[in-house]
């Protein structure tokens, strides 16, 4: 036994074996079940359900992206000028314009 | 890292492998299980759970991964599983509660039990499920800082700090129990 009161302590904790008919039943439960695992139903499965769907599911995303940048593009862009530089020379009626102003210093 | 040759056939759902782990890891899974939720029917039925879990995802494991330390991952995603569902279930929010005390009384019983183990298995109770985890995979089963990472899903460094914490932890609460042990003598 260690010197080492944590193992100690942990050593002392509940040890029961288990039953060894349930070993034996969970045993072949779990054989089933791998068996089961290798039929040829449960590989599509597992094809449909671990590939093809998230494969599925990121075409949609990236569909429904693509798509709301092109909703965004035509519902607010469209109202933009085509050339926002020509725009920003004309001068609306009315608009505030700075001018420089010249400053006479009287002396 | 060569891969582990038994990986390899249990990600090929050889049923011989399966044999072959379950012999080797069987009784260690149902200590652990057993330690960590403190109830013999609840280890059992997570036992079984873990076991059919490794049968129906043997085929996902990673080739480069530690079999003991996927083996206790999946058992202690079983018992964190049950936790949550019987933190949900308000009619087993009591039975739940005093869980560790079920455990059925060793072969020689109760009464020749030492004081100190009582004292341990007490302080041990009162530990955090997290702080179970790593005391239970470190110090019980042996496992390296690394795997036990990999079973808990963390860094090395941050299993070693949490074992650490755990070993404080559980060290003050045997010395609580002693003191009080001592007191308890003293006055009869």
């Amino acid at each position: 036994m260690s010197d080492d009161p944590i193992a100690k302590a942990i050593e002392s904790l509940p040890d029961e074996p288990i039953a060894p008919k349930l070993a034996a039943d969970v045993l072949r439960k779990a054989r089933l079940s791998l068996e089961a695992e290798k039929s040829a139903i449960s590989r599509l499965d597992h094809f449909l359900m671990d590939k093809l769907m998230p494969a599925a599911l990121s075409a949609v995303v990236v569909w429904y992206g693509f798509g709301l940048v092109d909703f965004f593009e035509r519902t607010y862009g469209s109202s933009a000028p085509e050339n926002r530089s020509a725009a920003a020379e004309v001068e609306v009626p009315g608009e505030l314009v700075e001018h420089p102003v010249e400053i006479a210093v009287v002396e | 890292m060569e891969p582990d040759p038994l990986v390899l056939r249990l990600r090929s759902r050889d049923t011989s492998a399966l044999d072959e782990v379950y012999a080797r890891y069987h009784e260690r899974i149902f200590r652990f299980l057993l330690r960590l939720s403190g109830k013999r029917h609840v280890a059992e039925d997570l036992f079984q759970e873990t076991w059919l879990a490794v049968a129906r995802d043997a085929h996902g494991i990673a080739e480069s991964s530690d079999l003991s330390a996927w083996l206790f991952a999946v058992a202690r995603n079983r018992h964190r599983s049950h936790r949550r569902w019987a933190m949900l279930d308000v009619t087993r929010v009591f039975s739940f509660a005093s869980e560790s005390e079920d455990i059925a009384p060793s072969p020689e019983g109760e009464v020749e039990a030492r004081a100190e183990a009582k004292v341990a298995r007490e302080a041990f109770d009162r530990l955090t499920p997290a702080f179970k985890e790593v005391l239970l995979l470190a110090v019980g089963e042996g496992l390296d800082a690394p795997r036990v990472a990999e079973v808990l899903g963390c860094t090395p460094e941050a299993a070693r700090q949490r074992l650490s914490r755990a070993r404080a932890e559980l060290a003050g609460a045997i010395e609580k129990g002693n003191n009080r042990g001592s007191k308890k003598r003293v006055s009869s």
